[in-house]
């Protein structure tokens, strides 16, 4: 292999999908001519440069129309499909103003039964929607059309930012963004392994950027093998998973850090496959915690997992996924003593570098670190407009040669852009002896199973429910040990005159919240009027109401 | 009589949602219950299967459309 998209990888299997126990192997070949067929009928349904949206199951189908799509020229985006759990006229009835708020020339859909209740439940989408056909043909120029567009400025797919039903930020990834990515990116874990070509293991939905370019896109630029399960099965089946890796002898995967303590908390239900071969597991897109790393290298050990296997990775839409990625050679925590305020020096903070498998102090948490930055990064921390040295705590900034120009239809400075180019990602966290900690956020986001929430949308979503006052609701976030995420918790005051008990209110949120988020809410209290704590200034206070909610609910 | 109840499935959703408040009624179903995600589900299958015997998984449960229907369910197929 030279190059990326190196046509040795023809003849080589490229992907490994697995459905309900059983693996089909795909060649590169094969992937490539369904991709060249699926790219000449989509160019003959859509204008060049149109936003093509992709909805389906996770496979070899749906992942060769995406690539078909690029290399087309038009613009490809992955779209969640409604779980098998969820009923799908409600999904989509939720999901209508992400889709128009999109405005994709077309919706191509992998399964017929979705494509029905998408116009049955939105007709002014219907003529947009498109049922895939079978794809077939011996040709694999679209392997050559997508390689040409690696070395191009213009948009070859989009990431939508999740969690909303009014999907706000439109990332546009070019192809020469998704290349500078690949070449920062990929020859470090190919040489942290020691192999020639990377054998990745996913679960991973295809419409998160964790997904779409770790498991799919830059395996696939490399010539790399990929072993795939649809998210759905994983949930249902996790153990699947880990046959999958044993199967296959996968020698990476990414996961959020949800999935670490899932998979420790089912452990005596889980088969007893050989996980060895897995060398590297990332830990990546939510707040990365040591603990949850050793406790599933401990559980796991006796499967074959070693100690140091899983390592933090810093990541986001913007900068197409990767800003830094750990090293299981030189893992380090960092234990923090409690909040800290932007501009505080962290050896000052009493804060201290640990070592793994060192017991955080007292009183402390303790944050994986996500690594160095990636070759060709610039990282700075920020104190509101001040540059901070080193060792300090405060908003993370960045620039790179794959970061975004701006969110579509904001520009630069609404982005978060600022004149030097260098992007402000409202991270907060610290660079400590190269090593990059992310552990704050100066926007009130609450990140629930790696999916981000804004506790103002979740506070607004209430609005109209019958039973509670009006514009007295709080969302907040806590981490939970027993999850390793955050937990939605939700505060709602209640209209007794309404007349409606304070358990059906309880179960109208937890049902509301689901419905337009896609998340359930860890805990949700109806309390009396005026429990809720309001600032000096009149306003809800997120915080004090955290913390009454602390005092009163969780005291065990 | 059967061999799983409401009260069994309430102490297995309290202890693995870690809620000790839930209250679970037969005409309720999971998007009811605050906690009751699809992560929790498939340990809540877990444990249910664990503790009864019965050759359940989360799929099968997900599909009873009240808790009255999952404990039903689940009382056929407890072995013996």
């Amino acid at each position: 292999m030279t190059g990326l998209l190196d046509p040795s990888l023809l003849d080589w299997v490229v992907l490994r999908h697995w459905q309900r126990g059983a693996c089909t192997a795909v060649t590169g070949r094969a992937l490539w001519q369904q991709a060249t067929a699926q790219a000449a009928w989509i160019a003959a349904r859509t204008p060049p440069a149109a936003l093509v949206l992709v909805i389906g199951t996770t496979g070899p189908a749906m992942m060769a129309l995406f690539l078909g799509i690029a290399a087309s020229g038009r613009r490809a985006a992955f779209f969640p499909p409604a779980s098998p759990l969820q009923d799908a006229r409600h999904f989509f009835e939720q999901q209508g103003a992400a889709l128009r708020a999109i405005d994709p020339a077309a919706i191509c859909v992998m399964e017929e039964a979705t494509a029905e209740t998408v116009r049955a439940i939105a007709p002014d989408l219907a003529p947009r929607i498109l049922a895939v056909p079978p794809a077939e043909g011996d040709s694999v120029a679209a392997l050559d059309a997508f390689r040409a567009r690696l070395g191009s400025d213009e948009t070859l797919f989009v990431q939508h930012s999740s969690g909303t039903t009014g999907i706000k930020k439109a990332v546009a990834i070019s192809g020469r963004m998704l290349a500078a990515q690949s070449a920062a990116y990929w020859p470090g874990l190919r040489a942290e392994l020691g192999v020639a070509r990377l054998s990745v293991a996913s679960w991973l939905p295809l419409y998160h950027d964790m997904g779409l370019v770790a498991g799919f896109l830059l395996p696939m630029l490399g010539g790399d093998q990929v072993s795939v399960l649809d998210p759905f099965e994983w949930i249902g089946s996790p153990g699947r998973f880990l046959e999958m890796i044993a199967a296959d002898r996968c020698d990476i995967a990414w996961m959020p850090n949800f999935a670490y303590r899932h998979f420790v908390r089912l452990r005596r239900a889980l088969p007893p496959a050989d996980l060895s071969s897995l060398r590297l597991w990332v830990d990546c897109s939510e707040p990365c915690r040591l603990a949850d790393a050793e406790g599933f290298e401990s559980a796991f050990a006796d499967r074959g997992v070693r100690p140091g296997a899983v390592v933090g990775c810093y990541a986001m839409a913007e900068t197409v996924f990767a800003v830094s990625q750990g090293s299981g050679a030189r893992r380090r925590g960092l234990a923090v003593p409690g909040p800290l305020a932007p501009g505080t020096p962290m050896p000052a903070s009493g804060a201290l570098l640990v070592e793994s498998g060192t017991a955080a102090p007292a009183g402390h948490r303790l944050v994986l670190s996500s690594g160095r930055v990636l070759p060709g990064v610039e990282l700075a921390i920020l104190d509101g407009e001040r540059r901070l040295p080193p060792g300090h705590y405060g908003e993370i900034a960045l620039r790179a040669p794959f970061l975004f120009s701006g969110h579509a239809g904001r520009s630069a400075a609404e982005s978060g852009l600022d004149t030097e180019g260098y992007y402000r990602t409202g991270d907060l966290g610290t660079v400590w002896e190269e090593e990059v900690f992310v552990f704050g956020r100066l926007k009130e986001i609450i990140i629930v199973n790696g999916k981000n929430l804004f506790a103002g949308d979740v506070e607004a979503a209430l609005a109209a429910l019958p039973g509670l006052r009006p514009g007295r609701a709080v969302a907040f976030g806590i981490d939970s040990d027993q999850t390793g995420s955050e937990e939605l918790i939700l505060v709602a005051e209640h209209d007794a005159a309404s007349g409606i008990p304070e358990a059906e209110c309880r179960a109208a949120i937890s049902r509301h919240l689901e419905r337009v988020f896609l998340v359930k809410p860890r805990d949700v209290r109806v309390v009396p009027d005026r429990w809720l704590v309001k600032s000096t200034s009149g306003k809800i206070s997120r915080d004090a109401n955290r913390r009454r909610y602390l005092e009163t609910f969780r005291q065990d | 009589m059967p061999a799983f109840t409401m009260a069994d499935l309430q102490a297995i959703a309290r202890e693995v949602i870690g809620d000790r408040d839930i209250l679970l009624e037969p005409g309720m179903a999971a998007a009811d219950v605050p906690g009751w995600d699809s992560l929790n589900h498939t340990l809540i299958s877990v444990e249910i299967e664990d503790r009864t015997g019965a050759a359940v998984d989360a799929q099968q449960l997900a599909e009873c459309p009240t808790f009255g229907d999952l404990v039903a369910f689940v009382a056929t197929r407890i072995p013996g």
